[in-house]
């Protein structure tokens, strides 16, 4: 009896499994998104079409603006079988979109993915211009903004360069000051005096072009126009960058030498005035591409070496001019012989100082005529090698026409510094200019250091200049970084290390980018293989500031991925 | 009634068991006791994006040993063998080497159909609860599927677009 009714049942619940629709066992996939995912278009598009390979019900499907904002609401999504359309409104504004879609399959599972598309020439930074890896982790941490040309606009890079020479020159004009009077005249020399009042305007000057640095840069990571230095919030960010520390060794220097100039008969005139231009060369190695290059404990004293090799050189014009009119030609010959003595020895500092920095940052003889870098400094060159000459031609013909005290000998001399001063000039705009752009040991990534973006205080303001952070997973390290990390056309690179920074082959990487806070489902892109352990992208469209969450797949072999994840904010 | 009710019950249990979304390769049996002799049935329900599967190569994970495939007409059988990482007590041996990898490869199984790739293996030693993951690399006429992403801590194999198949470890049984 009761085996009958097993088998019955057992007969029936066959029968109704059979009766049971079995659904489709897959999962839809995109097929084609029309426009095309990272499409670039010169006029809006009317609608946006998602073609699937088996019909889908879209679940949520929005087309976003570059601030965050639907465009188009619920009721224009439209499903026919395996295409889903999405009317759009008319009057679109340039810029870049993100249509982000959840659709489920006939299965049940969800399928999910974001497209990006941009309208007009607004918004479009081209590829070319923001190349991947320009900046390397290390240099992000440095309050270092080096954003390729076209994410700062030309006014606010000619401030930069502008405020930039002038603080060099101005500090050199005080500290070389100081240090002339240290080591040519002696402090209680009479005419240390009369160098007062240029010095201790140059000290303001430097001040005033310090506190520039700090709004400048901060108008770059905040803003990238000369416009953002009215925002409060460009100045709390250039405060926090590595700018902000310069500019206060190099204040606190020049109220040094200025305490010092107005205490020359002292005893304490000497202390305060060496202090005085320690403070401000040391200020030099607080920030800046070539006092942070690697490695750090060489670069770093070498630009304060090569700076005070150049402040004694540039501050010497002022007080040689002032000796040269006031004293007599004897009195001056002898000054000016005992000051040619020492830049002798300063040069060649000067130059081996220069040399070294220059192989530092400079990975090839190739990169000096190819980078932006290389051909800054090669116009520099032709200019330090103009001032040499000029300063060869003063010792050698000028300088024994003072000491034979012949007719108009000082007058000579003098225009002769007059025309190194404006030399000098030309020098520090060049030197004010190799900022523009990173040096090419940046741009080949050799940089192991990275960027915690969780534990950095500075994170959130580095972040908009360009963000970085490194996640390690089973025993891998791997470097993510973002520039400029602003919204619009983004590089990605992504270097892979073993966990004690060696090699990690690897085959391929591929990385999904999601917006979680306003539900954008993730874009994907394949990374390319950049050369030395590292993945880019040269173009990431990511059309809306906030903080984007990224997933990094690398296939490490056949069998095994490696999936790292991090949270990185990209900027207005 | 009470039939009526359990050929429902049975009805109904076979349908839930009948939709569970089958896009992705998977182990037939899910769970088996830790150490013991394990039937791995792979099923293959589709290729890659529409095209034929012409390759199934899975690795044998660290622990699981004494791997033996079955062979399959129209396919080339192929295995990899290779050092343990450790020595394994297998019955009366020690088995310091074995095969780590095994490759079906040169057939041709069209999207429309199904098929299923089957190896025996011991299974480890390992906690109730543990998965034993056994990644598949899943060749096609165009493209490649890999099943190989292990969960992160926290996550499970549901949170993946292409999970590597595994198998939960029971209890171990004592013979």
């Amino acid at each position: 009896m009761q085996l009958r009714f097993l088998l019955l049942s057992a007969a029936a619940a066959m029968l109704a499994a059979c009766l049971v629709p079995v659904p489709v066992q897959a999962h839809a996939v995109l097929l084609a998104a029309e426009p095309q995912d990272g499409a670039r278009l010169d006029t809006a598009p009317p609608d946006v079409r998602l073609e699937f390979n088996e019909p889908v019900t879209p679940a949520r499907v929005r087309i976003l603006d570059g601030d965050g904002v639907e465009v188009a609401g619920p009721d224009a999504v439209m499903a026919h079988g395996s295409m889903v359309h999405v009317a759009l409104p008319a009057d679109l504004r340039d810029g870049g979109y993100v249509v982000s879609y959840r659709v489920v399959s006939l299965d049940g599972h969800p399928v999910v993915g974001s497209t990006v598309f941009l309208v007009g020439a607004a918004g479009n930074v081209a590829a070319g211009d923001v190349a991947a890896g320009d900046v390397a982790a290390g240099d992000v941490a440095a309050g270092n903004v080096a954003a390729g040309p076209a994410d700062r606009s030309a006014s606010l890079a000619v401030a930069g360069v502008a405020v930039r020479a002038a603080f060099y020159l101005s500090l050199f004009v005080a500290a070389g000051g100081a240090l002339f009077i240290l080591l040519v005249t002696g402090p209680g020399h009479p005419c240390a005096g009369r160098f007062a009042p240029v010095m201790v305007f140059a000290a303001l000057a430097a001040v005033a072009s310090a506190g520039g640095r700090v709004g400048l840069t901060g108008a770059e990571l905040v803003d990238g126009t000369l416009d953002g230095v009215w925002q409060a919030a460009a100045w709390v960010a250039g405060c926090r960058a590595s700018v902000a520390q310069s500019g206060i060794a190099a204040a606190a220097g020049m109220a040094a030498i200025v305490l010092g100039l107005r205490t020359l008969r002292r005893p304490a005139a000497p202390v305060l005035l060496v202090a005085g231009a320690l403070a401000a060369f040391l200020s030099l190695a607080a920030s800046g591409h070539a006092a942070t290059a690697p490695p750090r404990w060489l670069s770093a004293p070498l630009v304060v070496l090569h700076g005070a090799a150049a402040a004694y050189w540039i501050g010497a014009f002022w007080p040689l001019a002032v000796v040269l009119r006031v004293e007599s030609p004897d009195a001056a010959l002898a000054i000016v012989r005992r000051f040619a003595r020492i830049a002798a020895a300063v040069v060649v500092l000067l130059a081996l100082a220069g040399s070294a920095l220059t192989l530092l940052q400079v990975g090839s003889p190739a990169a000096l005529l190819g980078t932006w870098y290389g051909r800054v400094w090669l116009i520099k060159l032709a200019l330090v090698l103009a001032l040499l000459a000029l300063a060869a031609v003063n010792r050698q013909i000028l300088t024994p026409a003072l000491m034979r005290a012949a007719r108009g000998a000082a007058n000579r001399l003098r225009r002769s510094v007059a025309m190194e001063a404006g030399l000098a000039v030309a020098i520090a705009v060049a030197t004010a200019s190799f900022a523009l752009e990173p040096p090419p040991r940046a741009l080949s990534q050799a940089r192991q250091a990275g960027v915690d973006n969780g534990t950095d205080p500075h994170a959130g303001h580095h972040a908009a200049a360009g963000a970085a952070a490194v996640i390690e997973v089973l025993g891998r390290v791997a470097t993510v970084s973002i520039v400029p990390g602003r919204r619009g056309a983004n590089a990605v690179s992504v270097r892979l290390t073993s966990g004690d920074g060696g090699a990690l082959a690897t085959q391929a990487a591929r990385i999904e980018m999601a917006l979680p806070a306003l539900g954008i489902e993730p874009i994907t892109r394949e990374l390319k293989p950049g050369g030395d352990g590292t993945y880019v992208l040269e173009a990431a469209d990511l059309p809306i500031a906030g903080n984007w969450s990224l997933r990094v797949d690398v296939l490490v072999n056949d069998f095994e991925k490696t999936i790292f994840r991090a949270d990185i904010p990209v900027g207005e | 009634m009470k039939t009526i009710y359990a050929a429902a019950l049975v009805a109904a249990l076979n349908a839930v068991t009948a939709t569970t979304a089958q896009a992705h390769i998977t182990l037939e049996t899910a769970e088996a006791p830790a150490a013991s002799t394990y039937k791995a049935v792979l099923r293959v329900g589709h290729g890659c994006e529409g095209t034929a599967t012409r390759t199934i190569r899975v690795l044998i994970p660290e622990g699981a040993i004494a791997a033996k495939p079955m062979p399959k007409p129209g396919w080339t059988l192929t295995t990899r063998e290779a050092d343990y990482a450790k020595p394994y007590k297998y019955f009366e041996q020690t088995l310091t080497r074995g095969v780590v990898e095994v490759v079906w490869s040169g057939g041709e199984l069209p999207d429309a159909w199904y098929d299923e790739f089957v190896f025996r293996v011991r299974l480890p030693e390992g906690e109730a609860g543990t998965v034993v993951y056994f990644p598949v690399v899943q060749e096609c006429a165009t493209g490649v599927h890999r099943w190989i992403e292990i969960p992160e801590p926290g996550q499970s194999a549901h949170d993946y677009k292409e999970p590597a198949p595994g198998v939960t470890l029971g209890a171990k049984k004592s013979h």
